[in-house]
């Protein structure tokens, strides 16, 4: 379960604070997750949710968030176990932890900045992210600017376009070989490489696409060609694909 | 700052050396694009900073990790990958990174990477100057 929330929402009328931020909200619990979600999209907050550890630690190696509210009770791992890791890597965007052992305000291990009661109402948990969330958000930009918004990183996306013909073709000959294998390496680097560029569509595609064969035992099982025809789709909007019939159809 | 990136993908390594060359107009930028290229760089140029990734040709990013660890433990190392499972992270500290970035990330990620290791640079940088004082006090 992961969803983003990247738009800005006005904040909830009668509520003197406006928060603003981008916060990572890792709940075991799939109901409380989406009523916190809503609740911090209505703040103002852009939140990405997510429902188990391994979701969250890679999210938190991806994305720079304002505040991570970690549940301490998610599986595989705890939310402990997730933060040791984040620590031992050097990762020290400010936590919040969600307990049903603690009141607000308690840090319950180290790691984590405060603690909030799960089903906290709605002050409580708006309260403790007013404390915590900085005044400049993670996504904010001073200085020299982003890289992302010069011609250097406009002619890289441009080149990569350029190139996306070749890796469909290289895609379309890996599929016909029946070679998962390398269908699931082309797409691996698909989602770095798109994702790093902006690339959100094709990036989730290409995802899911490696996940597909990487789970699949040939290349006609239904998740792989699901997966196969959900990247061409994406694949279309930039002039080629995986299988030019259908290209040529839609054209 | 000297930075040395391991990346096979090239959109990959021009995407690290234009954010870094953006925002540390001055690095000094070494690039390889499989494990025993690396290594030899590591060793004609040793960087400061690395970003390494994992999934490269002729030796696997860990195992150069490894023996880079095993020549230079103060060399300032970032893993880039892919695989953002758990195992795969823990496989990396257990090594012992400073850093551990997932594909795709943000601009924001490497630059909060080579922030720190600024921060520790000029940690260290102010501990030497306080002990060469304290020598000098002494033997004065």
């Amino acid at each position: 379960m992961e969803r983003t929330e990247a738009d800005s929402h006005e904040p909830i009328p009668g509520r003197d604070r406006a928060l603003s931020g981008r916060v990572l909200l890792a709940c075991a619990d799939a109901a409380e997750g989406r009523r916190l979600e809503g609740l911090l999209t209505a703040a103002g907050l852009g939140v990405t949710l997510t429902g188990d550890t391994e979701a969250a630690v890679g999210r938190a190696l991806q994305t720079a968030f304002d505040l991570i509210l970690l549940d301490l009770e998610l599986a595989p791992a705890d939310g402990t176990s997730a933060v040791e890791l984040l620590e031992a890597v050097g990762h020290d965007d400010p936590r919040l932890a969600l307990t049903t052992d603690a009141g607000p305000g308690v840090a319950p291990d180290e790691g984590f900045a405060a603690a909030l009661p799960r089903n906290a109402d709605a002050d409580q948990v708006l309260d403790c992210l007013a404390r915590l969330l900085p005044a400049a958000s993670a996504d904010g930009w001073r200085g020299s600017g982003r890289w992302r918004d010069t011609e250097a990183f406009a002619e890289l996306v441009a080149d990569y376009l350029g190139e996306l013909p070749d890796v469909a073709g290289e895609l379309r000959r890996a599929r016909d070989q029946g070679d998962l294998e390398a269908v699931a390496g082309i797409a691996h680097r698909v989602k770095g490489t798109a994702g790093n560029l902006g690339l959100d569509g094709l990036s989730t595609a290409a995802a899911t696409l490696q996940q597909a064969a990487r789970g699949g035992s040939a290349v006609d099982d239904l998740p792989v060609r699901s997966a196969f025809a959900a990247l061409d789709a994406e694949l279309a909007a930039f002039g080629t694909g995986t299988d030019p019939m259908a290209y040529e159809a839609g054209r | 700052m000297n930075v040395l990136i391991v990346e096979d993908d090239e959109q990959g390594r021009r995407f690290l050396c234009g954010v870094i060359e953006h925002h540390w107009p001055d690095a000094r930028i070494v690039q390889a694009v499989d494990g025993k290229t690396a290594l030899k760089l590591f060793a004609q140029h040793p960087p400061q900073v690395t970003l390494l990734d994992i999934e490269i040709p002729k030796l696997n990013g860990l195992d150069v990790l490894e023996i880079m660890r095993a020549f230079r433990r103060d060399s300032f190392i970032v893993m880039v990958s892919g695989n953002s499972s758990m195992e795969n992270v823990k496989t990396a500290t257990d090594i012992g990174v400073d850093g551990f970035l997932v594909k795709p990330f943000e601009e924001r990620k490497v630059i909060d990477a080579l922030q720190r290791y600024t921060r520790r640079h000029e940690q260290q940088a102010k501990k030497v100057a306080v002990v060469g004082q304290g020598k000098s006090l002494s033997l004065d």
